[in-house]
């Protein structure tokens, strides 16, 4: 057989094998979490220290102003910006919670530490081509139960939905990349913006299927760090993004709602509604990327996961 | 514009169905072209080519998919580029990359009784990935069909990367011992 036949062959495959690739890179275009790279859409939310956020805003010039509600009932502040990438305008949307939301390390008591006590003998360790990033944990669970209980934080609670569970998964980061060697750092991919071991970040995100064709994702994250002024903030950065931002007062809690048209996108990924929150020490996320048939049942399910908080 | 409009202008032979696929899936083919590329000008020239192709097929193929149908020929018009210029320069991209690691599965053999059928070929192959499960099924299409990097590809799967690289390297050897059985190798 030649090299070639088999290439050709992957190539003229059945279009019904591709419907998990096609649904999860549908989901990629505006994924809120997963890929550590910025994919195109919305990169993944990360947690900035007060730092890096004051360097961002040196560059970016804001658009409309920040999006400051009142005070009352809401938990946080979203900023929409510019931002000019390389000659890419690209739209910037912050969430910036009022309180301060770093957990005390002690109160984290799940099986996580263990990795985490692992991760400067694994940054020593590092070399240049590793298929694991050091400073990083990466773990899937069955249940988002087994999730909650790896990283034992009592408050970090999760709206329970009645849908299909895709997958459910920790990330945990620590150590600076800068502690990382700079060919370990380049070969990783590893931006500059990272974390020191007492400055880590953990999420918890479970993703549903709401119908066979689109997933939302429900995310929550902590931070412990023991430097001042470092409050945490969920970043996204969107192409040619037309943005709205809402808010919606349920059981006292007012979320604050960013709703997007990035119209560069294909079809059917190009409108995306993001809602976020922050209670007891804990960020909260919900993403649901959909077009436009689907408005009123991705508004439903928003307004589910609202609904739906502990 | 909705896919089933973008092939009614096809079907009419109207250009602006080229527009309109550009505006829709223009940064998405450019992403897989660039990933077998890794250059731009050459990933354009690929993309014109395919929606040139795109044009003439259209009228025949009324794809249920547009953006896979498109995907696929602009898979198979940057492959013909990158051996086409592979016979020149060899070129360090994620194909390159991603085809180094499937000469795992095969022997290079040409001789004429050995010579196979494609269609029986695909056949195989679909009954193969069929049978695997889907985060398999989706990390060899993320990396062997798309040409993404191995922590791209782990990061559309939800996995990491040596996890991705332990599967890819498990499925390619199951993959080999299915293509001898089903006699598509000695």
């Amino acid at each position: 057989m030649k090299k070639d036949q088999l290439i050709d062959a992957i190539g003229k495959l059945d279009d019904t094998l591709f419907s998990e690739i096609e649904a999860s890179m549908q989901s990629e275009r505006t994924a809120v979490a997963g890929a550590d790279t910025e994919s195109r859409g919305v990169s993944k939310p990360r947690f900035k220290k007060r730092r890096f956020v004051l360097v961002a805003l040196a560059a970016v010039m804001l658009i409309g102003g920040a999006a400051a509600f009142g005070a009352g009932g809401l938990s946080g502040l979203l900023k929409i910006g510019k931002t000019d990438d390389g000659g890419r305008e690209q739209t910037t949307a912050e969430y910036i919670p009022f309180g301060d939301v770093r957990v005390d390390p002690s109160l984290i008591t799940g099986r996580i530490n263990d990795a985490l006590a692992e991760m400067p003998e694994r940054v020593r360790n590092a070399q240049p081509f590793d298929n694991v990033m050091p400073n990083a944990i990466l773990r899937r669970f069955a249940t988002i139960d087994d999730a909650l209980g790896y990283v034992g934080y009592k408050n970090m609670v999760f709206p329970r939905l009645d849908y299909e569970c895709v997958s459910v998964q920790t990330e945990g980061y620590g150590i600076a990349a800068a502690e990382l060697d700079a060919a370990v750092r380049e070969a990783a991919g590893l931006d500059s913006e990272a974390y020191v071991l007492s400055d880590v970040s953990i999420g918890v995100t479970q993703k549903y299927r709401s119908n066979p064709d689109y997933c939302f994702q429900t995310i929550a994250y902590l931070c412990t760090d023991y430097v001042k002024e470092a409050p945490v903030r969920i970043h996204m950065v969107l192409e040619n993004a037309k943005t709205a931002t809402d808010q919606k007062t349920v059981n006292g809690r007012t979320f604050t709602i960013l709703r997007t048209n990035t119209t560069d996108l294909a079809e059917g990924h190009q409108l995306a509604t993001s809602v976020f929150w922050q209670e007891n020490d804990v960020l909260f996320c919900f993403h649901i990327v959909y077009n436009e048939e689907c408005r009123d049942e991705a508004e439903r399910v928003a307004d589910e996961w609202m609904h739906s908080f502990p | 514009m909705t896919d089933s409009e973008i092939m009614d202008l096809y079907q009419k032979r109207d250009e602006a169905a080229i527009r309109e696929t550009q505006k829709k899936y223009q940064r998405y083919l450019m992403k897989i072209a660039m990933s077998i590329l890794g250059d731009e000008s050459d990933a354009e020239e690929c993309l014109n080519d395919a929606l040139l192709a795109a044009w003439n097929s259209a009228p025949a193929d009324r794809p249920e998919h547009l953006s896979l149908y498109l995907g696929k020929i602009v898979r198979v018009k940057a492959i013909d580029r990158v051996r086409y210029n592979t016979r020149q320069k060899r070129q360090g991209t994620e194909y390159t990359v991603s085809v180094e690691e499937l000469e795992e599965v095969f022997v290079d053999d040409r001789s004429p009784e050995n010579a196979l059928d494609d269609a029986l070929l695909r056949e195989a192959l679909q009954n193969f990935l069929r049978k695997q499960s889907a985060e398999v099924r989706m990390l060899f299409l993320a990396r062997y069909f798309y040409y993404r990097s191995l922590r791209e590809a782990a990061s559309l799967c939800g996995m990491s990367e040596s996890k991705a690289k332990t599967i890819l390297f498990r499925t390619r050897k199951k993959l080999r011992t299915f293509l001898k059985k089903e006699g598509f190798m000695p």
